[in-house]
């Protein structure tokens, strides 16, 4: 029996949700099960992830990816109303940000209960809150655990040559430092479940897509503004992204060296950011870590 | 103000120093690395590293020679925990040679180094993508001395974050190479060409749908086209314009000029020329051409006459007023007042 499956604390599931819209698709009383939990994503591919008799405990609400879609207070109570009812608990995600959105963020984190989970993307972010509201609990988001995940990689040896480097014991003294006790992966290209082990913090993994990619400056999110203001730093937008993504379509470009056409893991784009979504294998490699308890959390979202 | 330049060869350093750098940055890839850990991946370039220690040795030498400074990347976003042992020789025997400063990215890396060689300044690679005071208060907890900003910050938010954090320098980008994602937050590899090259413009072919995985209406589309025009456009500068020159051979692309006054007035303590891997001549022109500015600047040019200098170097107004070419397009060139 490997050291993760020894550990007693019992699986947790989080349901990921960045379009405070979508809220009200989950309204109601009672655990929120694996059926329904499929059907909101429109994914039934995830019913293999999840145990039959899985109910989702940790509702993910806000973003990692984008400055623009930090909820406001109004949807964050929303989302608050919500967990209550349906017995969740709240984790708010955050992306990297800015002196003003940490600003906006001190007003929020006050709305949120004790023993919330803020998740972060950000030094800045984590060092706020930390300080800050103690009350609060940091999780170390994706975007702070790095590692190669080029979707497009030829063979297992590339994704070594810059080992991800969320095991080093100095890493773990500084998520320490800042009272984070969990840290969030994806499954990145050829892992294998003996990819997640890391003493001295919990995991959480996210399915069944991972980021590969996370821009400032946002393509769709430039729609509506005039040619010389597109695709600025900060510029403003319409939340395009919560209304169209970007999926890779079966024919590789002109040139036809469309690296993603010659695997399986299809990518896409939302807003600001790049995803690829897992392939039976690394599905197989999710399912396997979640099985063993490699992983105390899974965390699914769609797109 | 002073101007950061890069090298990867010796001959470079009293060309740039002449040509009006102060700080000048390198890699190097010693001899047994590949040996050691099968890769080349000492820093974020696999290529434009100066070859060895002596090279090193001189290299900073010639650079206090000319009165300059030379920083040393070992930037890249995370290394391995096995790696750190062989990155603290590296930074360590750099020390010993008297090198002013090592370019560093990953945290854990950023620590070791400020337990093992304390003496030896860290300024944050721009690929540690520190975007707010409060993450630049925690590089400083943990040793760092200059908080390189990445690409994608607004001018308002460097005044912010220099104003708050005034016991830590900042240096931002000035010139050349772009990005499309943030450096700090792209997990892909610059594949070679045959194999796609760097992600950003590999030849993908995607489709919009809606967020259920159905088709947009053909006018939502056709904005979309229309969008992604622009944004093909917008890529073009972002590269370098066709790596295309003036006559002069000051070269186009990715450019922060017109906000250097605005940079100096914030107490930007550096601009960051780009470009380890380009060619030397590429080099000098964009060190000559930030200085003219600076000089402007340190000669009391206001933010609209520094602008108005930057853009008659540039000699296409069209480039600049497009505000695709700009780092900071919140001051692109408008035209005269």
């Amino acid at each position: 029996m490997s050291a993760a499956m020894t550990e007693a604390s019992p699986l947790e599931f989080g349901l990921s949700v960045s379009d405070p819209r979508h809220l009200a698709q989950l309204a109601g009383e009672g655990p929120l099960l694996a059926p329904a939990v499929a059907a909101f994503l429109g994914d039934a591919e995830v019913l293999a992830l999840l145990p039959a008799d899985c109910a989702v405990s940790h509702l993910y609400f806000g973003s990692e990816f984008c400055e623009h879609l930090l909820p406001d207070a109004a949807d964050l109570e929303r989302a608050l109303t919500l967990a209550r009812q349906r017995a969740l608990h709240l984790v708010l995600a955050t992306p990297v940000a800015n002196d003003a959105l940490l600003e906006r963020l001190a007003e929020l984190l006050p709305l949120l209960p004790a023993g919330s989970e803020v998740l972060a993307n950000d030094w800045g972010v984590a060092s706020l809150v930390h300080g800050d509201f103690p009350a609060l609990r940091v999780v170390a988001g994706r975007q702070l655990s790095k590692m190669i995940k080029d979707p497009r990689l030829p063979g297992e040896q590339w994704a070594q040559l810059y080992p991800a480097g969320f095991r080093a014991e100095r890493q773990l003294r500084i998520l320490h430092s800042l009272g984070i006790e969990r840290i969030e992966l994806d499954v990145p290209p050829f892992a294998g479940s003996d990819f997640f082990s890391s003493p001295g913090v919990a995991l959480a993994l996210h399915a069944p897509y991972a980021y590969v990619a996370k821009g400032r400056l946002c393509k769709v999110g430039s729609l509506a503004q005039p040619a010389a203001l597109k695709f600025a730093p900060g510029g403003a937008c319409r939340r395009e992204c919560l209304g169209v993504v970007e999926v890779e379509g079966g024919q590789p470009g002109a040139g036809g060296k469309c690296g993603a056409s010659r695997n399986s893991l299809r990518t896409a784009q939302r807003g600001t950011t790049m995803f690829y979504r897992y392939d039976a294998a690394l599905l197989a490699a999710a399912a396997e870590a979640v099985r063993e308890r490699r992983v105390s959390r899974l965390v699914l979202s769609s797109l | 103000m002073k101007i950061t330049a890069p090298i990867s060869r010796l001959e470079e350093i009293p060309l740039l120093l002449q040509a009006g750098a102060s700080e000048l940055y390198c890699g190097i890839v010693p001899p047994d690395w590949v040996a050691r850990f099968n890769t080349g991946a000492v820093n974020r370039r696999y290529f434009g590293n100066l070859p060895n220690y002596a090279a090193l040795e001189q290299a900073v030498q010639s650079a206090h020679a000319g009165a300059g400074e030379l920083f040393l990347v070992l930037n890249a976003q995370h290394y391995g925990e096995n790696f750190h042992g062989a990155l603290i020789e590296i930074a360590a025997r750099f020390h010993g040679m008297g090198g002013d400063a090592v370019i560093v990215a990953d945290l854990p890396l950023i620590t070791a180094l400020h337990d093992e060689v304390p003496d030896l300044a860290i300024h944050a690679s721009s690929v540690a993508n520190c975007r707010n005071s409060a993450a630049i208060a925690l590089l400083r907890d943990l040793g760092v001395r200059r908080v390189i900003l990445p690409r994608d910050v607004t001018l308002a938010e460097i005044e912010r974050m220099a104003r708050a954090a005034p016991d830590v320098e900042i240096e931002a980008f000035v010139l050349n190479d772009g990005c499309v994602f943030e450096e700090g937050l792209c997990h892909t590899v610059h594949l070679p060409s045959r194999l796609g090259g760097p992600i950003c413009v590999d030849s993908y072919a995607m489709d919009y749908q809606d967020p259920a995985g159905q088709p947009l209406s053909t006018r939502l589309l056709r904005r979309h086209a229309q969008n992604d025009a622009d944004y093909k456009r917008w890529l073009w500068y972002r590269f370098g314009c066709g790596f295309s020159t003036t006559d002069e051979g000051y070269p186009f692309g990715p450019c922060g000029l017109c906000a250097m006054q605005r940079m100096h007035q914030a107490g930007v303590t550096s601009v960051k020329v780009a470009g380890r891997e380009g060619a030397t001549e590429r080099k000098i022109k964009s060190v000559e051409m930030v200085r003219q500015v600076l000089d402007g600047v340190n000669q009391g040019a206001d933010e609209a006459s520094a602008a108005a200098l930057a853009v008659s170097i540039r000699k296409v107004p069209g480039h600049c007023a497009s505000g695709y070419m700009c780092y900071y397009p919140e001051v692109r060139w408008t035209g005269p007042e």
